[in-house]
């Protein structure tokens, strides 16, 4: 079946390679061109006889067209790309939409080069199989609650257990559509707790007390800290973010840290504060956000989904930025969003693990990402 | 004027309406609920459980990891708080009952690891859990309610539904009241909300005072009730909260301790408060209806997860 589909389309991934240095190329010198996108990949399988015929027929002058090139990917979809004032492609797009029945008029999209180019580089990597993400393991049976006792062994496994396996580190970095390379900002340290559990819990569920987590996560946070204020990281520095509990700025550690800083270091300090931390005390998270921004650390609210940054409003919160969590709802968000979009420089997308979240950023204006993807990118 | 071992106050004897006043007076301004207020008909047990724990908060309270343990020998009828919600109206009248835990009851009876709020909040909601199935228990359940249900009633519930129950069914009169932080994930909270209302419970989301309001957008809380707490900073972050967006017949306010409460609550068309501060003789109300205490079997179970 694949090898037939192969044999049908020869050099689709030539071809996505080719739209893909087009649309760089197009990006790089400033060129606008009208592109025609036929998502006949997502047409539903017992349709696509008939569409694909009726499709073909439509696209039929856009081919003979001159200036126009046609690129068929390796998914089964077809870009045409033309010039302005480009009639072909016009006039085929209204024949389509003729054509199709409304539920399928989604599978014709019109959009220019290069407003759009990573919406198209998404588009391509997606045909390539590149944008398919693994689905997440099954959770496994979640084992007994976290209790008193637990804790109580947690706390002590954990004083003393290395920490750099139990943390993550990843770049915060800038991205431009103009395909600058990725240039790290900060470096976001934060606990792994699936990591932290099978080290110092492990089969006990930690996730089922936030309470208990939450005093769990301020005796991690307080030696990641000591970590990051230690001298020689002070000799080999560089800017760092890191997600705190409220409480954990009034303990003796943070204060240790704070005073060991070097002048001007602290705006190179990025605290988050979790919205359920926030939640669970509004009263103590405004208090500590008080006291972190006179001592002048930067401050964000750490890792929200976008359904919470709809509760949570950025004029009340009095936080520098916004790191907002990537979902593939993200995009339907709409108003709820709005309020935290109008600063797109204020906003980090986190969880970037697929070229769409990196497509719908930069249309919203976004330029900071981080996550796997932005790793990956980093490392070629 | 007795020192307690905690470095309380107790003031014994005193007459009860002036010790509502003063008590109001005390909160508003210390910032927040710290007094308690026992009568010797109504509350002997907690009275006798808080001198029995002065004598064991001498010693130290429990240690962490003796914590759950500890919890599960303690006596839960004296640290059980009944607070009557009245609906203003002239004369005012009882309109829903809250069973809760008294919080500054169990701080104090957990010695040093009471002033860590995050173990507070585990014991308080441990506890919570036994309230839960006390209450559906015929036999304690009457105890605990002590008397006629003048309407609603409101119970803390756990955060994430428990797995595996029946769930009991609330008809229409029971309340789940879940703390601010479940807001923190809407699509978590909504299938909660949804599989509590396919029991017959209606939602309230508590711990919504004047700080809280200055963060978030009320009108954007998923809940049947939003339960405010009043104190003096509150008409002013309700204003700048937009509060006015939100029905009001969807709220409460607690702690209503002085006429200034309750004269907001009037101006804003609240109906409903907690606290001293409607002062007015209850009406008699009808008798708990033997019917709602046998269907409180169990826990609500939320959604199968």
């Amino acid at each position: 079946m694949r090898s037939e589909a192969e044999e049908a389309r020869p050099g689709g991934v030539r071809a996505a390679l080719d739209l893909a240095a087009l649309v760089r190329d197009c990006v790089a010198a400033d060129v606008v061109r009208q592109v025609l996108h036929l998502r006949l990949a997502g047409l539903g399988p017992g349709a696509a006889p008939r569409h694909q015929r009726l499709l073909r027929e439509a696209l039929e002058p856009v081919m003979a067209a001159a200036r126009t090139r046609v690129f068929e990917l390796p998914n089964g979809d077809v870009v045409a790309v033309a010039p302005p004032p480009a009639l072909a492609l016009d006039h085929a797009r209204q024949a389509l939409l003729g054509t199709l029945d409304a539920g399928a008029a989604a599978a014709v999209q019109a959009f220019r080069l290069p407003d759009c180019a990573a919406h198209l580089l998404a588009v391509t990597a997606e045909s390539l199989g590149l944008a398919e993400i693994p689905p997440p393991p099954p959770a496994g049976i979640a084992g007994p609650p976290i209790g008193s006792y637990d804790l109580a062994m947690a706390e002590r496994a954990l004083a003393q257990a290395d920490l750099g396996a139990m943390t993550t580190a990843q770049a915060v970095c800038r991205l431009d559509p103009e395909g600058e390379p990725a240039e790290a900002q900060w470096e976001d340290r934060r606990i792994a707790w699936g990591s932290l559990a099978e080290a110092v819990l492990p089969g006990i569920d930690i996730g089922a007390s936030s309470a208990l987590q939450r005093r769990l996560a301020r005796l991690a946070e307080t030696r990641l800290l000591a970590d990051i204020g230690r001298p020689a990281a002070q000799l080999d520095w560089r800017p760092v973010g890191l997600p705190v509990v409220p409480a954990t700025l009034a303990t003796p550690t943070f204060q240790r840290f704070d005073a060991g800083l070097p002048a001007g270091r602290r705006r190179e300090i990025t605290l988050g504060f979790r919205p359920a931390d926030i939640l669970a005390d509004p009263a103590g998270f405004a208090q500590a956000r008080d006291s972190a921004r006179m001592l002048g650390y930067r401050l964000a609210l750490d890792d929200a989904a976008v359904a919470v940054a709809a509760v949570l409003r950025p004029d009340r919160l009095g936080l520098d930025l916004l790191r907002l969590r990537w979902s593939a709802d993200l995009p339907l968000a709409g108003a709820a969003l709005q309020p935290w979009l109008a600063q797109p420089d204020a906003v980090v997308l986190v969880g970037v693990d697929r070229p769409a979240a990196i497509a719908w950023g930069w249309e919203a204006g976004i330029s900071l990402f981080q996550g796997p993807l932005v790793e990956r990118r980093r490392s070629h | 004027m007795l020192d307690g071992p905690q470095e309380e106050l107790l003031l014994l004897g005193a007459e009860a309406g002036r010790t509502e006043r003063l008590r109001g007076l005390l909160d508003r301004l210390l910032g927040a609920q710290r007094t308690a207020i026992w009568s010797l008909q109504g509350d002997a047990a907690a009275l006798l459980a808080y001198a029995a724990g002065a004598e064991t908060a001498t010693a130290e309270g429990p240690g962490l990891a003796g914590l759950d343990a500890w919890l599960r020998g303690l006596g839960l009828a004296p640290l059980v708080q009944r607070v009557l919600g009245r609906r203003i109206a002239d004369p005012p009248r009882p309109a829903f009952l809250r069973l809760g835990i008294n919080r500054v009851l169990l701080a104090g009876l957990m010695g040093p690891l009471g002033r860590d709020a995050d173990l507070l909040e585990h014991a308080q909601r441990a506890l919570s859990a036994r309230l839960l199935l006390a209450v559906g228990d015929p036999a304690q359940g009457r105890t605990l309610i002590r008397g006629p249900l003048p309407g609603r009633l409101h119970l803390p519930v756990p955060p994430a539904p428990i797995r595996g129950g029946d769930g009991g069914v609330g008809g229409g009169m029971l309340v789940a009241t879940l703390g601010l932080e479940t807001v923190a994930d809407p699509a978590a909270l909504a299938a909660r909300r949804a599989g509590l209302a396919a029991q017959g419970w209606s939602v309230e989301i508590d711990g919504l005072d004047a700080a809280a309001l200055r963060l978030l957008a009320p009108e954007a809380l998923g809940a049947d009730w939003l339960r405010l707490r009043w104190s003096p900073e509150l008409p002013a972050a309700a204003q700048a909260g937009a509060l006015q967006r939100v029905e009001p017949a969807r709220l409460i306010l607690a702690a209503a301790e002085t006429p200034q409460a309750v004269e907001w609550a009037r101006a804003m068309g609240i109906g409903l408060v907690e606290g001293a501060g409607l002062e007015a003789p209850l009406a008699p109300a009808a008798p708990v209806p033997s019917s709602l205490l046998a269907r409180l079997g169990q826990e609500p179970a939320g959604v199968p997860a």
